[in-house]
């Protein structure tokens, strides 16, 4: 008898001890709590994972060359504290990226666009983790301050060879400056204002922000593009569309070329998806993405 | 089964647990997250540039994706307010906010047209219901049918998921018929290209979308104003909604009530929509 008392005292305190780190068994049933238990880390260690699911260790995050320098930075600082747990990221592109996660080769899309309205569907989910933007560049002493969604289009493809008119003014040709094939800013400037198409071939690729923007500030009819937190004072910042690139346009997005920068889950993340996303718009996440040079947007 | 000792370390946990959550609310910065509809959107950004100048520490971030998908992401909790311009909301968002037992707030700001385009030498200025009918779906397919130019008619569209193609659709193919398979699918900032590279174009936009270069035609003899737009005389007329979780934090229902506010009528009124909350008598002033 008294060893049964000791038995039952014994188990007592167990499931005291378990009750008391699990807020979550607050409006549970008994069958929950039995399965809690029972998969519990500890239970699994004793006795062996029997029917309880693999807990994930890992979750593989692919995206365009931009979400690149976001996710290493939120990466970097969510292993620290996250155990043996990881995140890698592979590189591609929006489009690339999106068709592996519906497909499931991916956990998480990093993608740096809207979603196009055919790759909408109900089962994918966006979460916005910031957002930055493309400067449009040209001379300083360009006399044009504003151009159109078209006009920037056709200039960087070279359908129009002239910056537009100015009465009296001698025509002043186009010099287009892009970056190079990896770039980030390529490839965003590419999705977000040429519909994915390539720019002419008479374009000079310069292989920096700093080296474009000083070829920019030499050459009179330059015209070139610099993601918002490299843009320097050297170059001046044309308006598109009639709206001045800003913090505040890029977050009302009135600026066309205003950046998004997602994370996207084929339906509702996983527990770690969801803790790694959740880094992302906490507090610390946001601080970091304004450290690399978005602008926050929780 | 659950001993009156357990309860009281399960309830001290849960407090502990409660008063962590409430102090981090508490220090992040307001933030509110509006997706959806591209038509409304053009009116919500100015308003968020002005919002976010005399509310310091505020951030407005705007999206479009169209009506639908701002729903769903309001829903599913991955935005804070939709912006929809159609005219009711789709069954199976309805049925998705029920299974995810989500109740929604309707704010209705505006009321809009959507207006056919053509191209300016296009010498067409006025079409009946019924010849819209037909040309969308097809079955004329050369303006002189209509007693325009010898021309074929190039139809442009939006996609299926835009509250305006909701619109459009009820309204001038009705259930009855379908758009033309040759319609071309193009974005908002598509339209204008679309309407000059085309002599026989024709598209239809939300007013406020009709720019140089794109002429909007008169329907059944009405001209879309902001007198047949309140009297509803003009014949094709959306909502401009704003939706939101009903249990959303004051931060997204200060938003929504700024852009439903006397304040925001002057740039609804700029963008050619009817403003709800007054209609017409503050038209005079606000322009």
């Amino acid at each position: 008898m008294i060893h049964s008392i000791r038995w039952r005292a014994r188990a007592a305190l167990c499931f005291l001890a378990l009750t008391i780190s699990r807020p979550a068994w607050a409006g549970a049933d008994f069958d929950d709590m039995l399965r809690d238990l029972r998969c519990a880390r500890a239970t699994i260690a004793i006795i062996g994972q029997g029917d309880c699911p693999q807990e994930e260790r890992s979750i593989v995050v692919a995206g365009s060359i931009a979400m690149l320098r976001y996710t290493r930075a939120l990466k970097e600082e969510f292993e620290k504290n996250s155990g043996d747990l990881s995140v890698s990221y592979g590189g591609g592109n929006s489009i690339s990226s999106l068709i592996a996660v519906n497909r499931r080769a991916v956990d998480i899309a990093a993608i740096s666009r809207e979603l196009k309205p055919k790759e909408q569907s109900i089962d994918l989910r966006t979460v916005l983790i910031g957002r930055d933007g493309v400067a449009v560049v040209a001379h300083p002493a360009n006399p044009i301050g504003n151009l159109s969604r078209l006009e920037v289009e056709e200039m960087f493809m070279g359908t129009q060879p002239t910056w537009p008119g100015q009465n009296g003014q001698p025509v002043l040709p186009v010099h287009v400056f892009v970056r190079e094939e990896n770039s980030a800013t390529r490839q965003s400037f590419t999705e977000l204002a040429l519909e994915g198409n390539d720019v002419t071939s008479a374009a000079e690729i310069m292989s920096s922000a700093e080296d474009l923007m000083a070829a920019v500030a030499k050459t009179p009819g330059a015209i070139g593009y610099v993601a918002l937190h490299d843009v320097n004072a050297k170059v001046k910042l044309l308006s598109v569309d009639g709206v001045p690139m800003s913090d505040s346009t890029i977050l009302s997005g009135r600026y066309p070329y205003a950046r998004p920068l997602y994370y996207v889950t084929k339906g509702a993340p996983s527990p770690l998806e969801g803790r790694f996303i959740e880094f992302a718009v906490s507090p610390e996440g946001q601080a970091i993405i304004e450290q690399v040079g978005a602008l926050r947007v929780r | 089964m659950i001993s009156s000792a357990m309860r009281w370390f399960l309830a001290a946990g849960t407090a502990a647990c409660l008063l962590a959550t409430a102090a981090r609310a508490a220090e992040a910065p307001s933030t509110v997250q509006l997706r959806g509809s591209s038509s409304l959107m053009t009116i919500i950004q100015p308003l968020a540039e002005t919002y976010m100048a005399s509310h310091p520490g505020s951030r407005i971030i705007v999206s479009g994706g169209d009506s639908w998908w701002g729903v769903k992401s309001v829903i599913e909790g991955t935005a804070d307010i939709a912006m929809t311009s159609w005219k009711g909301m789709p069954a199976d968002l309805t049925d998705l906010a029920k299974d995810s037992q989500v109740t929604l707030d309707h704010t209705l700001l505006a009321r809009a047209a959507v207006v056919p385009v053509v191209n300016p030498a296009n010498p067409i200025r006025d079409l009946g219901l019924g010849q819209l009918r037909e040309l969308f779906r097809g079955g004329i397919v050369n303006w002189h049918a209509v007693g325009g130019l010898d021309l074929a008619v190039v139809v442009g569209s939006e996609n299926s998921r835009s509250g305006t193609f909701e619109v459009w659709n009820q309204r001038i193919l009705g259930s009855g018929a379908v758009i033309t398979p040759t319609a071309k699918v193009l974005q908002n900032h598509e339209l204008p290209r679309f309407i000059a590279r085309n002599k026989g174009a024709i598209a239809y936009a939300g007013q406020e979308h009709v720019g140089p270069g794109m002429v909007p035609l008169t329907v059944n003899g009405i001209a879309a104003t902001p007198e047949t737009i309140h009297d509803g005389r003009y014949p094709i007329l959306r909502d401009l909604t704003l939706i939101a979780r009903s249990d959303a934090p004051a931060s997204v229902k200060a938003f929504i009530a700024y852009c439903d506010s006397a304040e925001a009528e002057a740039v609804i009124w700029r963008f050619d929509a009817v403003p709800m909350a007054t209609g017409l008598s503050a038209k005079g002033s606000a322009k």
